[in-house]
């Protein structure tokens, strides 16, 4: 079996598109979304319905909830206030009914999936240091963590045997048996690691490897998308800047 | 991209970042800063932090990203380092040349910036030395670093990843030049000319004892001031002020609303800098008004009273711990070029420590016991980096529990999170705190002391 796992789309369609034609000529595998489909981005409802009808999983972010009227959005900062608002008034009462029905967590057998932290799922923490993983690890079962909500791609693997954690650093890597693997698939629709690129991530159990692909898109389309709805203009700018 | 500072030597690389690993860090550095200047890296994939320490002081901090110099207090230099991804950290044993020169380079703005060859470089430095100039000269490309220091004309150091007191070819414009050239055979270098060689420390430098026990963030970190509307002598709401500025004015959609038609609908404004905080008047109809002054802009000291129209704003500058730099650091030569037997500051590190002891809780640490004193203000305890007492674990909230003077008594109330608060093994939700009273939540207690 293998997964395609992706997250943070953030209504970035031109992001999705190239990622998911990318991801035709590595069919088969199950496609896993980690939540945040909308939100900043100028295109919410086209990416609902192309996730919608590719993905085996939709997993709910905080701006996804947010949009649906579930979380309160004061704790957001007013850029992305503004987009909420924004997206809130353009999706139809479906889809933000569909988006207020996205389940928090997925575990399957050995994996667990979440937007962010597994810890308290509602709450969306953010896992930044491998003091975080480790409290990860200490309180869920599932051998394999898979997260978004950072934008930032990251990879760590903690000895079972003596927990000891480490951040690798490669962008492939052949899964071991004696590792517990915390993995964040970095952001579709918004990358902030320097790299403008769409990130994903391709699981395979059957060659037992975990691999980051990159994904260049035509960032061009989605600014001015951006600009002509109004939204606020940091929000095409970032996509280049890749922070 | 990443910068490779110049050091002497590289004390230690850690991969496994933690609030506590980096305190852990911060203690070697500032022990080692007795004998010769350190310096912390934190640094990701995006950007890279620092902070310099010399003779026992937290001394300045500095960021670079996407290739830009940054100067930033010791406060940023915490706080952007807990909101990095998975960081790495460096301690960097440097001398006084490095950190002057590095420090130049985070604060000052190059007098010339340009990508060169090796060509133009011996004439930019043959001008120099004609000149008779003092200044500094750095190429820097990925993963490179080279500073020449020149005092009146003369190459005074050469300053990269491996710096020794003497050149290794016949002389330090040479060794720069052929470390250069080692490097860069096909690609240009970013050559940057800085003259201003005044540098100064952090606003929020600060000598530190050897005696102190506890965590760096709570002498940063300490709590955003408190900002209390007040109508006719009673308090109508209050504030934290935690974000760079907030509103005051009569309609929603300020921060602080006043519903008053003698209240403009953005009236003022107040703004944090630099760890510093002002009210600034925004074209008020009816004015500002600052401990009776009418004001445009203003600081704000502690419990200042801004009054607008008839209500009044408290401003509540909290953490009283904190002791400003200028206090902190006397004495300092403001061009720094560092003297070493500047027996800098016992009278200060006296005053950090030695303070007469108001109701206090004693926390045990790895590093010896915490004191944490109520005074007039709220303590806080909770998840939350900025709180009094910052604690960590499931279910704990930001904002748990906090300890509050009513009259003469102290108050323990818990405000929030899933975890019991305790009182000598009692749950408890609202206590009047006594001697020896312990308190604990989770794994963490402390004893209250009268």
């Amino acid at each position: 079996m293998r997964y395609l796992l992706i997250s943070d789309v953030h209504a970035n369609f031109e992001a999705l598109q190239a990622t998911l034609d990318v991801a035709d000529r590595l069919e088969p595998f199950q496609l896993m979304c980690l939540g945040d489909i909308v939100g900043y981005g100028a295109d919410p409802s086209a990416c609902l319905d192309a996730l919608g009808d590719r993905s085996n999983l939709i997993l709910a972010g905080n701006h996804d909830l947010a949009v649906a009227g579930v979380v309160p959005f004061q704790d957001f900062n007013p850029i992305a206030r503004q987009s909420i608002e924004w997206t809130r008034n353009v999706l139809s009462g479906e889809d933000r009914e569909l988006l207020s029905n996205l389940p928090l967590q997925y575990i399957d057998g050995e994996y667990c999936f979440t937007h962010a932290s597994p810890i308290e799922p509602m709450e969306f923490h953010y896992i930044r240091t491998l003091e975080d993983v480790a409290e990860v690890f200490g309180q869920i079962g599932q051998r394999f963590c898979f997260v978004g909500h950072t934008h930032l791609p990251v990879l760590v693997r903690m000895s079972s045997k003596t927990g000891r954690m480490e951040v690798v650093r490669d962008t492939k890597i052949h899964l071991e048996d004696r590792y517990r693997y915390f993995v964040n698939v970095g952001s579709v629709g918004q990358p902030r690691d320097n790299n403008p690129d769409a990130c994903m991530v391709l699981l395979d159990e059957d060659t037992a490897t975990l691999e980051f692909l990159r994904v260049p898109y035509d960032i061009t389309s989605s600014q001015e998308k951006i600009l002509s709805e109004g939204l606020p203009s940091y929000l095409a700018e970032r996509l280049l800047l890749a922070r | 991209m990443r910068t490779l500072i110049p050091h002497i030597a590289v004390v230690g690389a850690f991969d496994d970042f933690s609030k506590a690993k980096l305190n852990e860090v911060m203690h070697n550095a500032l022990a080692m800063s007795a004998k010769s200047p350190t310096c912390v890296e934190v640094f990701d994939g995006a950007q890279q932090r620092f902070l310099f320490l010399r003779e026992r002081q937290i001394y300045a901090a500095g960021a670079i990203e996407s290739g830009q110099f940054g100067d930033t207090t010791i406060r940023e230099f915490l706080l952007g380092s807990n909101h990095m991804n998975f960081p790495q950290i460096n301690l960097y044993e440097v001398n006084s040349k490095i950190l002057h020169s590095l420090l130049i380079m985070f604060q000052k703005k190059p007098v010339l910036r340009v990508l060169t060859s090796l060509l133009d470089l011996d004439e930019l430095l043959d001008n120099i030395e004609a000149e008779g100039k003092s200044c500094i000269v750095s190429a820097s490309r990925e993963n490179f670093m080279a500073i020449l220091r020149y005092e009146k004309g003369k190459v005074a150091a050469l300053c990269h990843e491996a710096s020794v007191p003497l050149p290794r070819e016949a002389s330090f414009r040479d060794e720069f030049l052929v470390r250069i050239y080692t490097i860069s055979a096909d690609q240009p270098l970013t050559i940057s000319l800085y003259e201003d060689m005044l540098v100064s420390y952090a606003a929020d430098a600060k000598t530190v004892p050897d005696s102190f026990p506890g965590r760096f963030e709570e002498l940063y970190l300490s709590k955003p001031p408190m900002v209390s509307l007040r109508f006719k002598g009673k308090e109508v709401d209050h504030w934290v002020f935690d974000k760079p500025e907030l509103r005051i004015g009569r309609t929603p959609d300020n921060d602080i609303v006043i519903d008053n038609l003698a209240v403009s609908r953005l009236h003022a404004l107040l703004e944090e800098e630099k760890g510093q905080y002002y009210v600034r008047d925004c074209d008020s109809l009816n004015g500002t008004v600052l401990n009776g002054q009418k004001i445009g802009r203003a600081r704000l000291e502690d419990s200042d009273t801004i009054s607008i129209g008839k209500h009044t704003i408290v401003f509540r500058r909290q953490g009283g711990q904190t002791v400003p730099a200028e206090e902190t650091i006397q004495g300092f030569d403001q061009t720094m070029i560092i003297n070493p037997n500047n027996a800098s500051s016992a009278a200060q590190a006296q005053r950090l420590t030695a303070m007469r002891r108001p109701p206090h809780l004693v926390i045990k640490t790895e590093y010896g016991d915490r004191i944490v004193e109520i005074k007039t203000n709220t303590v806080t305890i909770g998840k939350d980096i900025a709180a009094d007492i910052a604690i960590d674990g499931l279910f704990v909230a930001k904002r748990h529990a906090e300890i509050v003077r009513v009259d003469d008594r102290v108050v323990l109330r818990k405000v929030g999170g899933l975890r019991k608060v305790t009182v000598d093994g009692k749950p408890v939700r609202e206590v009047e705190l006594k001697d020896n009273d312990e308190i604990r939540i989770g794994n963490e207690a402390f004893i209250f002391h009268e």
